[in-house]
This record gives C-alpha cells, structure tokens and sequence, in this order.
C-alpha cells in the first residue's frame, strides 16, 4: 500500500501503452484489408469489370461502417467523415461514362486509408 | 455545411427531398440536442477525470505548487478542454495525455521522495536571500529577484523593513521564509520562564445542522451529551445550529442559525 504510488502509475503507463500498441495494430491490419479492396476494385475498373469493382466497393464500404464505431473513439471524426463520403462519391461514379472520376477517387480513398495508419505509426516524423 | 455526426448529417440529408431544414428545425426536432448532450456527457467525464488527476496529484494548493506541478496543472485543465469544447475530437484524445502526465507526475515524486538528487533536481534548492541581516544581491540578481520584491514579501510576512531579518530563505515553492533577528522576534515562553499550553484544535460537533458523527470519538463526547449541551443553551434540535465546537477544556462554541428563535 505505501508503494502506491510507484506502481499505480506503472500500471495505467503499461495499460496506455498497451492500448495504443493495440489500437496501431488494429489501424495496421484495417488499413491492409481496406486498402485490398481499394486496389481489386481500381483493377477491375481499369479493365472495364463493373460488377466486380461494384462487389469490391461495397465490399470496402461494409467493412469500414463495421470498423467506424471503434474508429470514431481513437480517429478525428473529421477524417472518418471525408472517407465515408468519398465512398459515397466512388459509388455512385461506377459507370462507363465517369469511370475516370472513379479511379480518381479510389486512389484519393487509398491515400486516406493509408494515413489511418502512417499517423498511428511510431516514426519521428510523427512524433516531431 | 458541417456535420458532427454522420447520422446527423443523414438524417438531414434523408429529409432534403421533402426542403431543405435549417438548424434551427433540427433544434425544435430535439435532434440538435445529442449535440449539447454529448458535449454535457463529456463535460462530466473529463470534470471527473480532472478531479482524479489533480487529487492523486497530492493535497498541495496552487501557492505551494512546485514549477514543475504547477504546468502539469495547468496542462492537464488545457488537455481538458480541447475534447470538452469539439465533439469531433475523441475524448480519448484527451483521456491519454491527462492519464500520461498524472503517471509521470505520480512517478517523478515517488522517484524524488527516494533520491535527493533528482529531488534537488526536480526541485531547486531554497536559496539565501538574507544571510545575517546582509542582503545577498548577488543571489537575488540569479534569481531576478528585485528589492521591490523582496520588500513586498516581507510586508507580506509582517515585517516592515529588511533591517529587521536576520534570515531571509527563498523557498522551492516561491514563498519567503522569515526570521526576525533576536532584538525583534517576540521570544518564547521560555524566555519568560512562562509553562505555555500546547495549543489544542477545537473539534467541530455541529456543522450548518448536521451533527458529525465521525467527531465524536474524538471529541470524547456522544451525541446525548451535544443535545443535552444543545438544551442548556435553549436549543431545542441540532438542526437550528449553524456550527459547535468543543475545545480540550470541554468549552463549547455555540452559533445558533440566524433564523432561529429559541
């Protein structure tokens, strides 16, 4: 008990960092597999397959609404905001006549994806 | 237009087939309401963390904060509000710097209550303003400490000129500590040859009409012997009393509520 307040405090640093070590793994795996389906759905739109690019785009879209609960406790809702709604924009833009606008906003999508978790990782750009 | 929550923003998207809605409809819908909630659900949490975080701090007050305290104070209250103030921040953001700083806090004192070093590190030293009833000038200019300063502090400690200290000591707190030389200190007891009483703390029974029970053991009195007390005094129940107290003569203090007719 007197040496409370050497190990409480060991205690709430080991479980912080237990949680962010947690949370860049989580990002890390979430972004690989959004990121999957990002680039199966930009192939398949290259080569004019849009039922597929349709199935991967939903694909991605479902997989991020069942990450975005978890997400919007750890992430700035402003960056969730702008990848849900640049989904929505890609969506709708899987068509012959704006396919363009849709490999645009897939890799815009990408991008952001990926920054989920370049922000999380411990490198000194960050951290400086 | 800018929307904090996406189910927000959805359902008012939903509705701009049937007109566009201002904020001020969504208000009367009671749908602007999870704003302020969540702001008011937050609010609490982060009131609640910041009296934790300052509590496992210690029981030291703002004036007897060390510099190294003192920012961490105030950067937990700053850490605070930015969660507290934008609901597109997760309170988490806030939740781990404040956790953080109060671990490192709890760590460096337990390390500087173990090693003298890193305290008189963390710390300072308390430094020799007056030594022998001579100003040290040249230690108040490495502190820049002005005379001004040092005149008002004394005033602040009663004394009305440097003449009067003997020793003068800047503590690690900011604060002076002053000894009067021998001519002008009041002296002991004894020096008069006076037996002197230790003095005793009263022990308060009553508070705004509330007996405190937990008082009693101490005070070596039980709660028959306060309302027998409260009789002789024509006090009729405890409530009607603003404050008693007993002191170790077993003199009690009485302050009946002023709107109180015995």
């Amino acid at each position: 008990m007197k040496k409370i307040s050497l190990y409480l405090p060991i205690i709430i640093l080991s479980l912080l960092m237990l949680f962010s070590f947690g949370h860049i793994f989580y990002i890390r795996n979430l972004n690989e597999k959004l990121n999957q389906h990002l680039k199966a759905a930009y192939s398949a739109a290259e080569k004019g397959n849009y039922e597929e690019c349709k199935k991967y785009t939903d694909n991605f879209i479902s997989d991020f609404e069942k990450a975005e609960p978890l997400l919007q406790m750890t992430i700035h809702h402003s960056e969730l905001d702008n990848i849900k709604w640049t989904a929505e924009r890609m969506r709708k833009y899987n068509t012959p006549e704006v396919i363009d606008q849709y490999l645009a906003e897939n890799a815009v999508l990408q991008k952001m994806v990926k920054h989920l978790y370049t922000k999380e990782m411990i490198i000194p750009q960050n951290i400086i | 237009m800018f929307y904090i929550y996406p189910k927000l923003a959805e359902s008012h998207f939903d509705r701009r087939k049937n007109g566009f809605r201002s904020f001020t409809s969504l208000y009367v819908a009671g749908e602007m309401d999870l704003i302020m909630a969540v702001s008011l659900i937050r609010t609490i949490i982060l009131y609640f963390l910041i009296i934790i975080a300052l509590r496992g701090m210690g029981k030291r007050t703002i004036g007897e904060l060390q510099p190294a305290e003192l920012v961490v104070t105030i950067l937990i209250s700053e850490l605070a509000a930015i969660p507290m103030q934008d609901s597109a921040i997760p309170i988490i953001y806030g939740i781990i710097p404040i956790l953080t700083l109060l671990s490192c806090e709890l760590l460096i004192s337990y390390v500087s209550l173990k090693n003298l070093k890193i305290r008189m590190l963390l710390e300072g030293r308390p430094s020799i303003i007056i030594n022998k009833g001579i100003i040290d000038q040249q230690e108040m200019s490495r502190l820049r400490y002005t005379i001004d300063d040092l005149t008002e502090e004394l005033r602040l400690n009663g004394v009305a000129s440097p003449d009067l200290v003997y020793t003068a000591i800047m503590e690690t707190n900011g604060k002076l500590s002053v000894f009067l030389k021998s001519d002008y200190a009041p002296p002991p007891a004894n020096a008069m040859n006076v037996k002197a009483e230790e003095a005793q703390i009263p022990v308060s029974l009553i508070s705004d009409g509330r007996l405190i029970t937990e008082n009693l053991a101490s005070a070596k009195v039980t709660e028959q012997w306060v309302i027998d007390e409260l009789l002789n005094n024509k006090i009729s129940d405890i409530k009607h009393v603003f404050f008693m107290c007993i002191d170790s003569n077993r003199k009690t203090l009485i302050i009946p509520k002023e709107n109180y007719d015995s």
